[in-house]
């Protein structure tokens, strides 16, 4: 390993792990941009570049993308990417109450961690991950996606129904478009604009961004009314005092990075919404609690190395950003596989240089925390058309079309009416977000048994989870019922 | 102690996203009736599970609501002057949030005669101006600012085909 550390360090190495950083920071603060984009976009600067630096160049790119999502979403509540949209949810709040330093000096140690983590996980677990993924089939992924789903009667607590109905919602607006199975057209009114579905991003956009600046337009002064920005350092200082958040986070990152077609977008809102559940102040969250940042932060982070996990052991890509490190492997000639993980000194400079790549996103994002923090002191009037801008060219430029700014702004509108009722918007999310895993899945499980349901209690992986399911949807009613006998008992 | 009057915007609200989403997931039902099995199982399941949900909900707020009517204290005094302040001001100031989304939605419809550039230069000055901030350079540099560097960052640096004035298109 000393070998490759002292092979790192050139001249070529560092220079593509700069620039891959800030390009990546830029990108992924944008909204609409996101990893994907930036990847596919600079793997044609790869071509001239070797595979270690290639590697290097790509994975810098892809941390610091997916750790840029996390600075517009602190501080404009507007996800750079769709792997922060969970951290607006105690960000935001962090930031009008005048820590927004605080909560950007979080969000750069918690993805660092789970940075950090990722890779050790890919470099020392790789192998064997990938043979325990191979173990879950249809059935086990449904179950998956059914588990998760559950979860928004944890994010909707207090309002168990209001919270199904809403991933109820998300779900139904994913069915619209081609059936993953059939490639049946769906609720499309033989319009061809909606044949690829509802897109993610501007929904996305629209929802938290576009209704952020609604609410903002009917408020005079500024985001944060409390002027003193507080320290980007006690953050930083305050997340590590948590160390059972930011494991949790990079493990749920980890499981659901190895899994293909979850990634960073549903494992942000799962690894919030399990931090909520296991923790003891769970009725803080949402009003700028760190735990509420520290959980998608790691997870999002975790979950790029992860990710690379299959790629790079069995050659398939769990995802699209997946796929683009895989194209970068092939066009240098490098067949992924076992062979690739036990290639020695090559796999081991790439893997310090994907650390090296959470150092470089922590410093400048360290350093950088305190001139971006500066755009909470912008009064809201002139703050309100950037947000604006950045909604439209953010659902713009996912694919270029201008249908997609309509369904920003419609999403806008709607967000800014769910907002005021406060329906939990994180449970349609959720519910767009698994709703084409649980489908596909549910529809293959299918096909296997032969049209029979026994196929999600024979599995016992499958059965295990159905089991996990129940009882978590009981337990609320579990526990108010214990609670409830035991003060009857107190009583008399 | 809610009053009436918060008791009945929230009941308002609450049932039109409510029935909004009982119909959708009704017309999702019927729609999907032509499909094949596997196209519209799952819509189906779910949009049954939605539709059932919508009435416990719609049934848990009216009687919630009846309960909080027959406790809720007589119309707060100050609550109804508020109304009727705000009732005499103009509905655009009352209601800055939708002369905004209009905006945006105009911008959308220009943007592709107009160009990026024009119609994103006036919808920045319009905005802040409407909004009430009155520092005219200020919003006139960083309207232009903004725009430009987004232009070209967007448009130079990622190739993303921003719309362009429809006389300077090729």
């Amino acid at each position: 390993m000393f070998e490759a550390l002292t092979g790192f360090f050139t001249v070529s190495h560092i220079t593509y792990l700069l620039v891959g950083s800030v390009i990546g920071i830029i990108i992924g603060a944008l909204p609409g941009l996101g990893p994907v984009f930036g990847l596919s976009l600079l793997l044609s600067m790869t071509f001239s570049m070797n595979v270690v630096e290639s590697l290097i160049f790509l994975s810098a790119v892809y941390a610091s993308c997916v750790y840029g999502g996390s600075i517009s979403a602190i501080l404009l509540n507007t996800p750079g990417t769709p792997g922060s949209i969970a951290t607006c949810f105690d960000g935001f709040p962090m930031t009008q109450n005048g820590e927004g330093g605080k909560a950007l000096g979080v969000a750069t140690i918690a993805s660092f961690i789970g940075g950090i983590l990722g890779v050790l996980a890919l470099w020392l677990l790789g192998p064997m991950l990938v043979k325990v993924s191979l173990l879950i089939g249809p059935a086990e992924f449904f179950m998956l996606a059914l588990a998760g789903l559950s979860l928004v009667a944890v994010a909707s607590s207090g309002d168990t129904v209001r919270g199904l109905i809403m991933g109820g919602f998300g779900l139904l607006i994913g069915f619209v478009g081609r059936d993953p199975i059939t490639n049946t057209q769906r609720f499309t009114f033989h319009n061809v604009y909606l044949e690829d579905g509802i897109t993610f991003v501007p929904l996305v956009i629209g929802t938290f961004a576009l209704a952020q600046a609604l609410i903002l337009s009917d408020q005079s002064g500024f985001i944060a009314e409390i002027r003193k920005v507080s320290g980007v350092k006690q953050g930083v200082i305050e997340a590590l005092k948590k160390p059972i958040s930011l494991l949790r986070g990079s493990l749920v990152g980890i499981v659901l990075g190895i899994m293909p077609g979850v990634g960073i977008n549903a494992s942000n809102f799962i690894a919030y919404l399990l931090e909520r559940a296991s923790s003891k102040d769970a009725d803080t969250f949402g009003k700028g609690n760190i735990k509420g940042i520290i959980a998608p932060e790691t997870a999002n982070n975790a979950c790029t190395s992860a990710t690379l996990i299959p790629a790079f052991a069995l050659g398939i890509p769990g995802g699209a950003s997946a796929a683009l490190f895989l194209a970068a492997l092939m066009i240098h000639g490098v067949t992924p596989g076992f062979g690739f993980f036990s290639s020695g000194q090559t796999f081991n400079i790439i893997i310090i240089g994907m650390i090296f790549a959470q150092i470089t996103f922590l410093i400048m994002g360290l350093v950088g925390a305190g001139f971006f923090v500066k755009v909470t002191r912008i009064p809201n009037a002139i703050l309100v058309s950037i947000i604006v801008l950045l909604c439209f060219v953010g659902s713009f430029a996912y694919r270029n079309q201008i249908l997609d700014v309509f369904i920003m702004i419609a999403f806008g509108l709607l967000g800014y009416y769910l907002d005021k009722y406060k329906f939990p918007v994180a449970s349609l999310v959720l519910g767009l977000v698994l709703g084409n895993i649980a489908e596909t899945n549910f529809n293959r499980a299918l096909r296997i048994s032969q049209g029979s349901l026994k196929i999600f209690v024979t599995r016992p992986i499958s059965l295990a989870l159905l089991i996990i399911i129940v009882l978590s949807l009981l337990y609320p009613q579990i526990k108010s019922l214990v609670l409830k006998n035991r003060t009857t008992k107190q009583a008399l | 102690m809610k009053s009436k009057n918060t008791a009945t915007v929230l009941l308002k609200g609450d049932s039109m996203i409510i029935i909004s989403l009982w119909l959708l997931s009704s017309l999702i039902i019927g729609l999907s009736r032509d499909y094949p099995v596997e196209a519209r199982r799952f819509p189906q399941l779910v949009a049954g599970a939605v539709w059932i949900l919508c009435i416990i909900q719609m049934t848990t707020v009216w009687l919630r609501h009846k309960k909080e009517l027959a406790a809720a204290t007589q119309v707060d005094s100050s609550e109804a002057a508020e109304t009727k302040k705000v009732v005499k001001g103009k509905w655009y100031a009352k209601n800055k949030w939708v002369v905004v989304l209009l905006m945006v939605f105009a911008h959308f419809l220009i943007v592709r005669t107009l160009g990026f550039i024009i119609s994103t230069i006036l919808l920045l000055t319009m905005i802040p101006l409407f909004l009430g901030y009155r520092k005219v350079w200020i919003i006139l540099i960083s309207a232009v600012v903004t725009t430009v560097i987004t232009y070209f960052v967007f448009s130079g640096l990622f190739y993303v085909p921003l719309p362009r004035f429809f006389l300077l298109r090729r």
